[in-house]
């Protein structure tokens, strides 16, 4: 909950609880902290989830996205030599490499999978995956 | 302006209509949604645009997204996404952006012919430099840097 504040950051803040909002209505100088999640089995993200750094823990997982909805973002991160893969919702409506109409997107390769990741946002009628990689040289694969 | 929830993020809010913070003044575990808007012909995006993520959705012909003057950027990011197989160029004012191992680029080029689409940059400027950070959809694409 919120409580008084002790230490300034660099954001404004409305009554010390709340962001403040400049004359353009942005938060300036946003100061946050992600909400971090680790998974270790396949999972279905949900809406709420929207700001969520995904964690890929143990094994192969396979995020599937929920249903399109714009502004939704999610960060997806693979910390270890596991597959880390992303479905759409619907198949077809995932943006890939020079394809407008995937299904699914993943690092596939053994020995380069640490590390890489994906931003994926909506605008509410495709997702479209921004590719970490964590090597200079890394395999994607998309159907 | 806030409005009342009807559903609960992991967030906590303040009296349920605005984000709260924390006693460091954090936004902690932010729950947030893009602003998406699509281009189907070029733009010069507005300062108050900052934290939106365009995209060339539905674009015929090659986009052009124009930054605003580095002078006013301090704290500003966009978003672009190639989401047609058109060229996609982010133009700075001259010699005011860093990329791809250039300190005064101007632009940032997308037109691969094999690579056009799937391609994402986030630009974040400092009222000094604007500061390029490509995210390309395979190994293969060509930047293009000038």
């Amino acid at each position: 909950m919120p409580r008084e504040t002790t230490r300034q950051t660099f954001m404004d803040v409305y009554k010390g609880k709340t962001p403040a909002i400049d004359d353009d209505k942005q938060i300036d100088n946003i100061a946050y902290k992600m909400r971090v999640s680790a998974k270790a089995a396949d999972y279905t993200v949900v809406a709420k989830d929207s700001g969520t750094v995904f964690m890929q823990t143990v094994g192969d997982v396979n995020f599937t996205l929920p249903d399109r909805e714009s502004g939704l973002i999610f960060w997806f991160i693979g910390t270890t030599d596991h597959e880390i893969m992303l479905t759409s919702d619907t198949a077809g409506k995932m943006m890939g490499f020079n394809d407008v109409a995937i299904d699914t997107i993943a690092f596939t390769t053994a020995g380069e999978q640490e590390g890489c990741g994906f931003m994926a946002f909506s605008d509410g009628a495709f997702w479209y995956p921004c590719i970490i990689k964590g090597l200079a040289t890394t395999t994607l694969t998309q159907a | 302006m806030p409005i009342p929830i009807t559903r609960q993020t992991h967030m906590d809010t303040f009296n349920g209509m605005a984000p709260a913070v924390d006693a460091d003044h954090f936004i902690d575990k932010l729950a947030f949604k893009f602003h998406v808007v699509a281009k189907t012909a070029s733009y010069t995006p507005k300062l108050r645009e900052s934290g939106t993520f365009f995209t060339t959705e539905g674009a015929s012909g090659a986009i052009v997204f124009t930054l605003p003057a580095v002078a006013s950027s301090d704290g500003i990011v966009y978003w672009f996404y190639s989401a047609e197989i058109q060229n996609m160029t982010i133009t700075a004012p001259a010699n005011t952006m860093v990329a791809g191992s250039d300190a005064t680029a101007t632009n940032v080029v997308f037109s691969d012919a094999t690579g056009k689409c799937g391609n994402c940059v986030m630009v974040v400027g400092n009222g000094t430099l604007w500061h390029a950070f490509p995210m390309t959809a395979q190994n293969d694409v060509v930047i293009t840097v000038t």
